[in-house]
């Protein structure tokens, strides 16, 4: 038997791996898809988190970040946590009204000006008048696919984080680039590049 | 520039330093950038523009404004532009639409002198006899139709956008570029739309000879441009109104889905014909349309002109035309009097006025494609009394300013409740649904400070409907006299006294359909096919009102009115349709497949194998190399698009109880179980495996088109009973493949820490473990027959997998397999797929499913019905069956009916070559009489013919089980 190093593949690898440029660049994509990521569902999971020490936000629909964790509450007992922290690997099996579960999410990273044009031309939500304040995110549909979404702000732009399944991917990919090229061309670059946001500086400042 | 250009006007639309070359009708003809096709060509002394639709009688300008489709044309391969409307371009090649031969020489035009025969109703009663139905239909398909289609035009992909806004204003005329001002400077994000490609409405065109109004107006737009919390959208039509205060904005480009918080309409109203014989005559046109050549093109619209009037707007038009040199020969009024100062003015400029005159009919040219003079005659108490003598005047032209319809339809169709003014003689807002405005001349306010006034008034509103600031009531307007006449309307024998341009119907048509009876507002419309045409009634409903009260006895407010619908403006296919979205579904090893050549083929939203090509081999050969590499050796198939769901907490064992057949309970950890669940009529709706991994933790499959929409319906079961469990979806979270074959076991054993041993490692066992170093959930069950493992991963690890496992198992021959070959080597083992072996009907009695039913559980889904259905035997039965002496050309395909005394008795669901058995075997939904093992069959062939076969026990392959098992499962 041998036990070959397992290598980790996005939805979208040729965008991982290269920095790009098509048209004019008016919007940076990147891809995020391998980040550490995994979903809790259950009546204590909002529970669990809370007597870890990670921020939970207090109603659905809404995201907190911190302590290198970003934590989505996707509804009353459902989170997406993305990042690092101790905690999560205590989560470790199923427990009784906690049911970690893993996920492999295609997500983006999208900023500029091109974006509210290319979220206009694919999704029925306004989020032109959303404020990253509020720490809102959405469970929309874009481009006919079920998407969250979140808003922040990056060196004075708009800019989303995008999650959507692993298999649809590549479509997302496809739809988002062609109309990116209609709306003034887009950058690629590659996650985990110089400059590019890991999380920090695009969300409000926690509280605490 | 020659013909009919004028001077340079203040304000004009066009740029006189910039000439465009186009041609219509093969000849060249030039104008400038700003011109439409229509004012370049009346410019160019080009009278006619297009044929009458039924007809065929010449056409000229009419309203220019797109109230009527006069003017309709052929662009390359663009069918129906509307020329009053549409921008000339260097290099357009232009023709008219709905003529035989050209404009000039239309052959059709013979229809003009058939008129008497072809009455209202016409085509209604053509369509009587079934007899000649097939004779009228070829016909009129022949005879009717506008433009041409050409399918060798490239397809178009528009965007189809979304926007929003606290208010959108409908109109940018002067009451709506006030209210637009008002309710910004109150905070509100505003959007202002416009179908013009300049600002302005009639603030800009209806000046009275005198441009004080166009200046303010020009300083309104002006502070519009430079408020920050306006968007301006010019040359964009609002289309329609849809719940919640939804605007379809539409374009040259693409379609903007505008939402709003509140909404003024300020749409302004349309100018409405007067009926008279010859009333379409080429020169004769609406006062409006007049003004607008004037100022928006400076176009003579007319060299000597008859003014006729119903209001006070008709003596300003006079105004218009005097003032650019226009001679004026006469002003017919229908009424006895105008008290206007206009008048007053024209008068004193020596224009003759004729009070309660008329137009009884108009004189065309020697040619028939002009108008050479009008015959006057007195018009009294609704009448023309052309006994009394007729008074001849000769003209060039007509303009006609008799009355307006308010542009209501967005109105109507936002549920705001419309009254009849008597003294406005025009429908007015009674009542509007919350957060609806209007303003302007569809509110019934004419005078133009007053339309400032009562925009600013709606802007104020709206925005303090919408917490900005606060407003007082809305101001009321009197005007002086009527701006529409109740009756412009002059009756003549010999009829041509139109009311719908666009269809060609005549005074005569609306009091014959009164008279058989078609009395309301809905049938009248829909007999006579008045609005019906592309400009949906702008120029002809109001009139036709006018007539059904007149020949009713009724007030027009007592008719009532049509429905109005979206579209308001016909909106072009290819905006309508937009971008569409097909979403797609690709596994992790997506391209993996894409370098092995594989021929895909869609399953749902998923792209899967169908079989992957093989040098040297057609489809059919390498579809069954794939097989015979399964059955020999070992192969791959990527079965990442099943549904994989988790279930996890005390509950999840009485969760998965419920929903499925089976009995879960008593299922042991580490091992997997079929699963099959049937809706609450007890129809089977999905199936897969379940497999317990720990005491309260399970995992399971289901299809691959039924994932989706099956996680719902669980989550919607479990919010009702309110187990205590919870469930995840891993479906597009696991990447999946089956190993099978009878070297799948070694091939695995190279790559997997799991201990495989049949004894440790059972047929139907589940375990987690690693693969290639991977995390991996192991199953060992056996849908093809053979020994194999279905292995589930993390999909970011997919490809890894599929790579190290063709990496392992070349030395062992092995071969990725796709969905056809799966499906053969199912169908040799006799496992059904949901949904194509069962129907949106089948029982699991009928599929032959009856062992997995467990009536003894206190619960599941569909139990009940299921009890009843047990009572008595199933009609029907699943059954497998193999072909007799097939041969090439004569085998039957999915689908196909099995025949019995002549009657259908079932239906082939499967059927496929089997190398395995060397026979062509399927299974057929048969009647329960026919299930029996050695019943003979007869199919029919979709050519007719019959071919026979015979029931066989399932499975086809490998009865005792002995390839995929070596010990007795649990």
């Amino acid at each position: 038997m041998t036990s070959p190093t397992p290598v980790r593949t996005s939805p979208i690898p040729g965008l991982l791996q290269e920095a790009t440029q098509a048209g004019g660049g008016s919007m940076i994509l990147s891809d995020r898809s391998l980040g550490n990521r995994l979903g809790l569902k259950g009546r204590h999971a909002a529970g669990f988190l809370e007597t870890s020490g990670i921020p939970v936000p207090d109603r659905p629909n809404t995201y907190r970040s911190g302590q290198g964790l970003l934590v989505l509450r996707l509804g009353v007992s459902e989170f997406l946590l993305e990042g690092r922290h101790p905690a999560l690997t205590r989560i470790g099996a199923v427990a009784p009204g906690l049911h970690p579960f893993p996920r492999e999410d295609c997500s983006l990273f999208m900023a500029g000006t091109g974006t509210g044009d290319l979220l206009r031309q694919t999704c029925s939500l306004d989020f032109g008048s959303w404020d990253p304040e509020s720490r809102s995110l959405a469970l929309t549909v874009l481009a006919g696919i079920g998407v969250t979404l979140l808003k922040g702000a990056f060196q004075g732009l708009p800019c989303y984080l995008l999650w959507c399944d692993y298999s649809h991917g590549p479509y997302l990919w496809k739809t988002i680039s062609s109309l990116a090229m209609e709306t003034g061309g887009y950058v690629t670059v590659p996650s985990g590049s110089a400059g590019l946001p890991d999380g920090k500086g695009i969300f409000p400042a926690e509280e605490s | 520039m020659t013909g009919e250009r004028l001077p340079p006007v203040q304000g004009e639309w066009i740029d006189r330093e910039t000439p465009v070359c186009f041609s219509f009708e093969g000849k060249p003809f030039s104008g400038f950038s700003g011109d439409t096709v229509s004012s370049a060509l009346w410019a160019s002394g080009q009278k006619i523009l297009g044929r009458s639709f039924k007809y065929h009688r010449p056409r000229g300008i009419f309203s220019l404004a797109n109230h009527d489709i006069n003017a309709m044309m052929q662009s390359g391969g663009v069918p129906n532009i509307r020329a009053d409307i549409t921008q000339i371009r260097n290099g357009m090649e232009l023709f008219p639409v709905n003529t035989w031969g050209g404009l000039s020489r239309d052959r059709a035009r013979i229809l003009d002198h058939l008129s008497a025969f072809l009455p209202v109703g016409f085509y209604y009663k053509a369509f009587y006899g079934k007899r000649l139905f097939p004779y009228w239909e070829r016909l009129f398909r022949a005879m009717t139709g506008l433009g041409r289609v050409d399918f060798s035009q490239p397809r178009q992909f528009t965007a189809k956008e979304h926007d929003f806004c606290s208010i959108a204003v409908v109109g940018a005329g002067p009451s709506g570029l006030s209210a637009a001002l008002s309710a910004a400077d109150l905070g509100a994000d505003v959007v202002l739309v416009d179908e013009n490609g300049h600002p302005g409405g009639s603030g800009h065109y209806q000046r009275g000879g005198d441009d004080s109004q166009w200046r303010t107006t020009e300083a309104l737009w002006a502070k519009v441009l430079a408020h920050p919390r306006i968007r301006t959208r010019a040359d964009t039509c609002a289309a329609g109104y849809y719940a919640d205060h939804w605007i379809p904005l539409v374009s040259g480009q693409k379609m903007t889905k505008l939402r709003a918080g509140a909404v003024i309409f300020a749409m302004g109203a349309f100018e409405q014909p007067a009926v008279f014989r010859n009333n379409d005559l080429p020169g004769i046109m609406l006062a409006s349309a007049a003004q607008r050549l004037i100022y928006r093109y400076a176009v003579r619209p007319m060299r000597n002109a008859v003014v006729l009037c119903g209001n006070s707007d008709g003596y300003r038009a006079a105004l218009d035309l005097l003032a650019h040199g226009i001679r004026i020969a006469a002003i017919l009024d229908f009424r006895e009097a105008d008290g206007s100062g206009s008048s007053r003015r024209v008068q004193d400029l020596g224009v003759p006025v004729h009070f309660g005159k008329c137009i009884y009919e108009a004189m065309p040219t020697a040619d028939g494609k002009g108008v050479a003079g009008v015959r006057v005659a007195r018009f009294q108490g609704g009448q023309a009394l052309a006994g009394s003598g007729l008074e001849e005047i000769s003209c060039d032209g007509v303009a006609v300013s008799v009355g307006w319809a308010p542009a209501a339809n967005l109105l109507y169709q936002a549920g705001a409740r419309m009254l009849f003014s008597t003294t406005l003689q025009q429908f007015v807002p009674g009542a509007f649904p919350q957060g609806i405005f209007a303003c302007g001349r569809l509110n019934g306010v004419y005078g133009y400070g007053d339309r400032l006034q009562d925009g600013a008034s709606a802007g104020q509103q709206a925005a303090a409907f919408l917490g900005y600031g606060e407003c007082g009531p809305r101001p009321r307007f009197l005007e002086a006299a009527g701006p529409s006449h109740p009756w412009p309307v002059v009756p003549h024998p010999s009829g041509k006294n139109f009311v719908d341009l666009d269809e060609d119907l005549q005074l005569r048509d609306y009091a014959n359909a009164i008279q058989e009876g078609f009395d309301s507002p809905e049938l009248l419309k829909r007999y006579t096919t008045n609005g019906m045409g592309p400009s949906q009634g702008k120029h002809s409903s109001m009139n036709a009102l006018r007539i059904l009260a007149h020949y009713t006895g009724r007030a027009p407010g007592e008719t009532g009115t049509t429905t109005a619908r979206p579209f308001f403006h016909p909106v072009p296919l290819a905006i309508l349709a937009g971008r569409g979205f097909h979403p797609e579904r690709h596994t992790p090893m997506h391209e993996e497949h894409v370098a092995l050549d594989a021929v895909w083929m869609r399953t749902g939203e998923w792209l899967r194998p169908e079989y992957y090509r093989s040098a040297g081999l057609d489809r059919a050969a390498a579809i069954q190399a794939e097989v015979r590499s399964v059955r020999q050796n070992v192969g791959l198939i990527d079965v990442g698009t099943l549904g994989k769901l988790e279930v996890s907490g005390p509950g999840a064992a009485e969760f998965l109880e419920r929903i499925y057949l089976p009995r879960y309970a008593n299922l042991k950890t580490g091992m997997t179980r079929y699963a099959v669940m049937c809706d609450e009529a007890g129809t089977v709706l999905d199936d897969g495996v379940v497999a317990r991994l720990s005491g309260d933790l399970f995992y399971f499959t289901t299809t691959s088109s039924g994932a989706a929409g099956l996680y719902r319906e669980l989550v919607r079961l479990n919010t009702l009973w309110q187990l205590d469990c919870t469930l995840a979806n891993l479906t597009g979270a696991h990447a999946a493949v089956n190993l099978a074959g009878p070297k799948s076991r070694e091939v695995l054993g190279l790559l997997a820490d799991v201990d495989l041993a049949p004894a440790s490692f059972p047929y139907l066992g589940v375990r987690q473990g690693r693969v290639a170093g991977i995390p991996a959930r192991i199953l060992r069950v056996g849908f093809v027959g053979e020994w194999g493992y279905e292995i589930h991963v993390p999909s970011s690890m997919g490809t890894a997998l599929w790579k190290a496992l063709l990496q392992a198992g070349r030395a062992f021959g092995i071969r990725a397999f796709g969905v056809e070959a799966q499906r053969i080597l199912r169908l040799e083992k006799g496992h059904l797929i949901v949904g194509q072996d069962t129907d949106g009907l089948t029982t699991p009695f009928e599929a032959g499913l009856d062992w997995a039913v467990r009536m003894d559980k206190p619960f599941f889904v569909g139990k009940r019905s299921l009890q009843i259905l047990s009572r008595t035997p199933p009609r029907q039965r699943l059954a497998g069956f193999v072909l007799e002496s097939p041969l090439p050309g004569a085998i039957p395909e999915e689908s196909c009916l099995v025949v019995q005394d002549g009657s259908i008795a079932g239906r082939i669901t499967s059927i496929a070559c089997s190398a395995a058995c060397g026979a062509w075997v399927g299974m057929a939904m048969v009647d329960r009489e026919l299930a029996a093992a050695g019943t003979a069959i007869r199919i029919r062939l979709a050519s007719g013919a019959l071919v026979r076969a015979r029931i066989t026990a399932l499975p086809f392959y490998d009865p005792g089980q002995s390839r995929q098992k070596e010990v007795p499962c649990d």
